[in-house]
């Protein structure tokens, strides 16, 4: 029978390698990069975001000498300066954390505040947000939001 | 790639062994082409050089010089990897001594050659059953080669050398092992499978095998006469 190079062009075509044989290993090895990569960005990207978003604040926490509850004229005063982000109470209203932008507002920006209620103030502590975060995640405490 | 004119083109071929000091021709000059659905019988005395062609022709044997062309390809110019591929897509072969692997089974033996095709478990079966079937072995898959006969045997290489729908089968004294009724039975099935579509090459000593062929190469003193 002649010769008709179009018979097994399919056989040809797979020894030269042109056509291929299921999934080549370079497909796979991507496959599985990408499946790799996206796991690893599922885990590390909400932590990158949380980090660049958070990493300017700090906690201040503050505590009424007089041990009674905080007033919330006072902490609706300190929600309204430029540059605290947020108060929380604990549950016993006796403990008030600002987390504030030490970028955009000074602590003694948010004392003044709580001498002009003629507050008596002990800042029992200033931290990190995140390691003040990280602090409460491990002690499990359980804070209110005002 | 070459463009070539026939199925198999054999361009200037020539194998040397070498052995220490003392080298031997086992192939001094062959030129020939064998067309695609040819039954060949490449006929010759042991030690023509006849088995080291039918090597050569299956992608086994680097020749010392010349070429080897088969569908356009050129065999030694391939890689190991492209050649070992040409190996799997175009050759079935089958051995005197029918090399069945003694502690597999008859379905077992002939689904090899489909280990590194990428086909799923239940079309391998389905494959070899089909030409288990084809060879007159439907009832004996599940059996070990030494509960088979030679003549059987032999019918298992044949299967083997066809599941992978290879379009040229090399068949080296495919008869050598057998009683004549016997061989005849197989030299029927080769035709049978070269009317198929198979372009079968027979390499033998047996004139009897010339009568099954389409043509017959006559190999001698590692030289050959179409």
């Amino acid at each position: 029978m002649a010769y008709d190079p179009e018979k097994y062009r399919e056989k040809r075509e797979k020894v030269l390698g042109i056509r291929k044989k299921g999934l080549g290993f370079g497909t796979i090895a991507v496959i599985v990069s990408l499946v790799i990569i996206a796991g690893l960005s599922v885990v590390t990207v909400p932590q990158a975001i949380s980090y660049m978003t958070t990493r300017h604040l700090d906690d201040a926490i503050f505590k009424l000498e007089s041990e009674s509850k905080w007033p919330e004229s006072v902490i609706t005063g300190i929600n309204t300066i430029q540059g605290v982000k947020n108060t929380v109470t604990d549950k016993h209203d006796t403990r008030l954390i600002v987390t504030y932008d030490r970028r955009r507002v000074k602590l003694s920006n948010i004392t003044t505040l709580f001498g002009q209620h003629n507050l008596n103030v002990a800042l029992l502590n200033q931290v990190n947000h995140r390691q003040y975060q990280n602090t409460l995640k491990e002690e499990g405490e359980d804070l209110e939001t005002p | 790639m070459t463009q070539i004119n026939h199925l198999i083109e054999i361009h200037g071929l020539k194998k040397k062994y070498q052995s220490g000091d003392i080298s031997v021709d086992a192939i001094k000059q062959m030129d020939f082409f064998i067309d695609d659905e040819e039954f060949i019988a490449i006929m010759g005395q042991s030690g023509s050089g006849k088995s080291t062609l039918l090597s050569i022709m299956g992608a086994l044997n680097h020749p010392t010089q010349g070429k080897i062309l088969v569908d356009s390809l050129d065999l030694y110019s391939l890689s190991t990897e492209q050649r070992a591929d040409f190996r799997s897509e175009y050759i079935g072969f089958i051995f005197q001594s029918f090399q069945l692997i003694p502690y597999l089974t008859v379905l077992e033996n002939v689904k090899l050659p489909m280990a590194v095709t990428g086909r799923t478990k239940k079309i391998k079966n389905q494959m070899a059953l089909e030409v288990i079937d084809r060879v007159g072995l439907g009832a004996k898959a599940h059996r070990l080669p030494d509960q088979l006969s030679g003549g059987e045997q032999e019918r298992v290489a044949v299967a083997r050398a066809i599941v992978n729908k290879p379009p040229i089968i090399l068949a080296d004294e495919p008869t050598g092992n057998l009683d004549s009724k016997t061989a005849e039975e197989i030299m029927l099935l080769l035709q049978s499978l070269n009317k198929d579509g198979h372009t079968v090459i027979v390499v033998t000593h047996n004139q009897d095998v010339k009568t099954y062929a389409t043509r017959s190469i006559k190999v001698q003193d590692g030289e050959c006469f179409a």
